[in-house]
């Protein structure tokens, strides 16, 4: 048994290393938790940063909206109405009013800018197709030409005038721009000549815009839309998509029937 | 004498000297209460010296609602049985150190219990189940309430009071009719 003087002693000596120790875990349970609390902060306010980042983008670039409520850059008139569901168009909210689009560089990048800017068409833009048989159908849209049987005996009875919508222009621009037509040569056969047909069907198509010009001819190939390659469908369809606005006009309905027919 | 709170109360003001005299009150008494639990004096010693440093660490856990004597006594109990349950190693003694323990317990129950009869009720205790002999101890030794008692044991007033009947019947049959003058 220990006396008094020892006793206390001994009691003030296990309290100080008690004290001593409850410091320590404290320092070591604050040694955790700041970091970690740091951590929790840091992560909290790059989310937050985040969200209202991406809340922000969403205001200035209300993309899910009704698109055909929205206007953009139109060839003609600098205004167009983008209706054309299959695409994503950009926008930069602005009504193109009074710009000038020939001033912009509209380099012809096919799919490589596919998504961008696609109706903002620009203001010199211009094409042509000849299609059916030995090519005796054609629309200049530069003239407002359309032909629709030139071995007629009488071609101007098979001519009319027709002026394309924006709305129509911006569907044919959207189809340019999903062909690269840079790819495809000045001669093309888009069935790669593993087959033909009698008669046989010509297609000539030429894109025009500010300086760029280019022509690709494919004469007396297969009368057919399905090619067995996946470029030469693809040239096909942009053809036949043409093709589809052109002859579902009233121009071109009011035109007679085709004097006669190949078999 | 308030059973060492005002002391306490100077302790916590600065006054180191009222340590002192809380260490006089009532260290002996529980050293010898919890000796009730863990029936070794030296281990009761050791309790009994980490529920003093408790006061110094935890200076302001104690409310001042029970008596500082009541509140040593639930921290003893509560280290008592803590103690007992954490006992994996049991210590085998020499006979002769045995002897000293002994006599350390002896010196512990003269300072404790000065009345010649607290000892020889004490000395029946001995016979007695663990819960009936602590409850004789606060009420008949100590001078607990039951209210007191009952906060130390952690039971209620009833259940003190049924152990305190018990415990006098045991008694009165262990030391027969000098039992009924002594209780």
């Amino acid at each position: 048994m220990m006396n008094f003087e020892e006793r206390k002693a001994e009691i003030f000596r296990r309290s100080n290393n008690r004290i001593i120790e409850r410091r320590k875990k404290r320092r070591r349970a604050l040694g955790v938790c700041i970091p970690l609390c740091l951590i929790l902060i840091a992560v909290s306010v790059k989310t937050v940063f985040s969200i209202v980042k991406d809340d922000l983008q969403k205001v200035e670039s209300p993309a899910d909206t009704d698109e055909s409520n929205l206007f953009y850059g139109n060839a003609e008139d600098g205004v167009s109405a983008n209706e054309n569901p299959d695409h994503n168009y950009g926008y930069d909210g602005v009504i193109k009013d009074n710009t000038d689009v020939s001033d912009y560089d509209y380099g012809y990048k096919g799919d490589q800018d596919g998504s961008e800017n696609k109706t903002d068409i620009p203001k010199n833009f211009s094409f042509s197709l000849t299609w059916n048989v030995n090519g005796c159908s054609s629309y200049n849209c530069e003239t407002g030409e359309l032909i629709k049987f030139k071995s007629a005996k009488e071609p101007k009875d098979y001519t009319a005038q027709l002026y394309l919508s924006d709305e129509q222009k911006i569907k044919i621009w959207n189809l340019l721009c999903d062909l690269n037509i840079d790819e495809y040569p000045k001669e093309y056969d888009p069935h790669g000549g593993t087959f033909g047909s009698d008669p046989s069907m010509t297609l000539i198509l030429t894109v025009k815009y500010g300086s760029y010009e280019k022509t690709v001819t494919a004469e007396n190939i297969a009368l057919s839309f399905n090619a067995k390659n996946t470029k030469g469908q693809k040239f096909l369809d942009v053809c036949k998509g043409i093709k589809d606005i052109l002859t579902s006009t009233d121009e071109w309905k009011s035109l007679p029937e085709y004097e006669y027919y190949f078999k | 004498m308030d059973n060492g709170a005002s002391s306490y109360r100077r302790f916590l003001d600065g006054d180191e000297s009222a340590f002192d005299e809380i260490m006089n009150e009532l260290f002996d008494k529980l050293v010898f209460f919890i000796d009730r639990y863990v029936k070794d004096i030296q281990s009761a010693e050791d309790i009994a010296i980490d529920v003093f440093s408790d006061l110094i660490v935890n200076k302001h856990k104690y409310n001042f609602k029970v008596e500082l004597k009541t509140y040593l006594f639930m921290l003893g109990r509560s280290r008592a049985l803590n103690y007992l349950k954490h006992r994996k190693i049991i210590n085998f003694v020499e006979i002769n150190e045995a002897e000293n323990l002994s006599s350390e317990y002896c010196e512990i129950e003269r300072i404790v219990l000065e009345d010649e009869r607290k000892k020889i009720v004490n000395n029946a205790l001995n016979s007695l189940p663990d819960d009936m002999r602590i409850v004789v101890h606060l009420i008949y030794f100590e001078g607990l309430s039951y209210e007191e008692a009952a906060k130390v044991m952690k039971k209620n007033k009833k259940q003190i009071d049924n152990l305190l009947y018990r415990a006098k019947k045991e008694l009165f049959v262990i030391l027969g009719k000098d039992g009924e003058q002594l209780l």
